[in-house]
C-alpha cells in the first residue's frame, strides 16, 4: 500500500537525517504546519537533534543581538540633494515636446545647430536627456514610421537609377516595360531570370566581332560595381 | 493611514519628489543596516544606500508594479552589494600579490589565529562591555567570511526578516536552494562560534523527555 504525505512526517517515521537539514528552516518558521509539528515532536524525542538545534538557536541569537544600524542624521538631505539635481525624466507626449527638444534648462548653451546639442551632450554627460523624448510610445512609433519611409524612399532612387546602365535582352520585355522604374520593379520580383549585357563591350573598337558577352546576375544591385569595372 | 509603495512611486514617476523623500524616508534604516551587515562597513554602505535609491529614481518610469516594491529596491541593494564586495576581493588580492603574500584559499585561516589569541587571552577582555562589543566584531568577521550568497541569504533573513520566498526572489534562486544556503551558513557560524569560545547560553532553553 503506498504511503500518503502525511504518513511520512509521523514522529516515529521521522529519522535524525530527516530532520537534521530541516532545523534551520524550521527555526524560521519555514516550514509547513505538518512538517513543523512532526520535527518539534521528533525534537521532543530525540536528544541528539534538540542539542543540534540548540546550537541553531544560540547562533540566531548571537547574530540577532548585534545592535542595529540606522542611517545618519545627514543621510536624507544629502540624498534628496543629489535626487534634486538627477531629476526624473519623463517622456513628453506627442506634439507636445515644445521646448523640451532641444533643451531649455537652464544650463542649456546658447548656440544652436550642432554646436549647441554637441555642447549640452558634453555638459550633462547625459545624452538621455537631449533624446528623452524619444522614450514616449508615440514618439517612438512616428520615430519608426519615419525611419521606414526614409529607407523605402532610398531604395527606391537606388532602384530608379539602376537599369540606366544595363540592357535587356529580351526585347519583348523592354517593350511591355518601357519605364526605367517598372523594370526596376519587374528586377526586384524576379530578379535570376534576367540576363543582362554590359553596354561598354559592345563599343570595344579591338575586338569588334567579339562575341555579346552575357552574364546571368542574380541581382543588379549586387553586381553593379563589378560591371562598370569591366 | 500608510500610503502604499506602489502608491508613492506612481506619484514619484509624475514628478513628485516628496514621495520620493517619503520612500527614502520608510526605507533608509533598513537599507543602511542591510548593506552594513552585508559589506561591514557603515560609511561605505550609506553610500551604496544612497545609490540604490538614486537607481530607484533613475528608473522610475520604468518600474512596473508586479512584485512587492520592497523586494525590488532590496535586488537593487544585493547588486550593488555583489559589486562591492567583488570589487573589493579584487583589491585585497593585488594587495596580498604586491605584498609577496601567499594567498590561501579560505580566508579564515589568516584571520583566526590572531583572532583566536584576542579572545583567549582575558587580558583583552577587562569588563562586560568590551566583551559584547568584541564577541559582535568576532560575529561580523565569522559573517563575512561567508560565501557571497550564504552571506546575503543569512542577512536578510536573520536582520531583515524576509521571508525565503522573498529572499529567492532577491537572491535569484528557488526557494529550496535559500534553505540550504541558510542551513549551511547557520553551520559553518555554529562550528566557528564554537571554535572562538563564544558561548551563549541564556536563551537556549530546550526540554529533552
Amino acid at each position: 500500500m503506498q504511503k500518503s504525505k502525511s504518513d511520512r512526517f509521523t514522529p516515529t517515521q521521522m529519522f535524525c537525517k530527516e530532520v537534521k537539514p530541516q532545523l534551520s528552516s524550521y527555526l524560521d518558521q519555514e516550514l509547513p504546519k505538518l512538517e513543523m509539528g512532526a520535527v518539534g515532536c521528533h525534537l521532543r524525542n530525540c536528544s541528539d537533534c534538540a542539542f543540534e538545534m540548540m546550537q541553531m538557536r544560540q547562533v540566531h541569537s548571537v547574530l540577532q543581538r548585534a545592535q542595529p544600524v540606522s542611517a545618519s542624521s545627514t543621510f536624507l538631505p544629502r540624498l534628496m540633494q543629489k535626487a534634486t539635481a538627477l531629476e526624473p525624466h519623463r517622456p513628453i507626449p506627442l506634439f507636445q515636446r515644445g521646448n523640451h527638444f532641444p533643451p531649455t534648462r537652464s544650463d542649456s548653451p546658447t548656440k544652436s545647430g550642432v554646436g549647441r546639442m554637441s555642447k549640452y551632450i558634453r555638459k550633462n554627460q547625459s545624452i538621455s536627456r537631449c533624446f528623452g523624448w524619444v522614450e514616449g510610445k508615440a514618439n517612438r512609433l512616428l520615430v519608426v514610421g519615419l525611419s521606414i519611409i526614409f529607407a523605402a524612399v532610398l531604395l527606391m532612387v537606388r532602384f530608379y537609377d539602376q537599369p540606366t546602365s544595363m540592357t535587356p535582352v529580351f526585347a519583348s520585355r523592354v517593350q511591355s516595360q518601357p519605364s526605367d522604374l517598372g523594370l526596376a520593379l519587374s528586377v526586384i520580383t524576379s530578379p535570376a531570370t534576367y540576363v543582362y549585357i554590359n553596354p561598354r563591350q559592345m563599343s570595344t573598337v579591338d575586338s569588334p566581332i567579339q562575341p555579346i558577352q552575357k552574364q546571368i546576375l542574380p541581382h543588379p544591385m549586387l553586381f553593379r560595381s563589378k560591371l562598370s569595372d569591366q | 493611514m500608510l500610503v502604499a509603495d506602489e502608491e508613492l512611486m506612481a506619484q514619484c514617476r509624475q514628478g513628485d519628489m516628496s514621495a520620493f523623500e517619503l520612500i527614502v524616508r520608510r526605507y533608509q534604516d533598513r537599507m543602511v543596516n542591510y548593506i552594513t551587515r552585508v559589506i561591514n562597513d557603515h560609511h561605505r554602505a550609506e553610500d551604496l544606500a544612497q545609490e540604490a535609491f538614486l537607481r530607484v529614481l533613475g528608473s522610475v518610469q520604468r518600474y512596473r508594479p508586479k512584485g512587492q516594491f520592497k523586494n525590488w529596491l532590496y535586488l537593487i541593494a544585493t547588486n550593488l552589494c555583489r559589486n562591492e564586495l567583488r570589487n573589493r576581493n579584487r583589491q585585497s588580492t593585488d594587495l596580498f600579490s604586491q605584498l609577496g603574500l601567499e594567498s590561501s584559499d579560505s580566508p579564515g585561516d589568516q584571520q583566526s589565529p590572531v583572532f583566536e589569541d584576542l579572545l583567549s587571552d582575558s587580558r583583552y577582555l577587562p569588563d562586560q562591555l568590551y566583551e559584547q562589543k568584541e564577541r559582535e566584531q568576532a560575529i561580523r568577521q565569522q559573517v563575512d567570511l561567508l560565501p557571497e550568497n550564504q552571506r546575503l541569504s543569512l542577512v536578510l533573513v536573520t536582520y531583515q526578516e524576509l521571508s525565503y520566498q522573498e529572499v529567492s526572489q532577491i537572491i535569484g534562486c528557488s526557494v529550496s536552494a535559500v534553505k540550504s544556503l541558510i542551513h549551511r551558513a547557520r553551520q559553518k557560524l555554529k562550528r566557528k562560534l564554537i571554535e572562538i569560545g563564544i558561548e551563549e547560553s541564556s536563551n537556549a532553553k530546550i526540554q529533552v523527555r
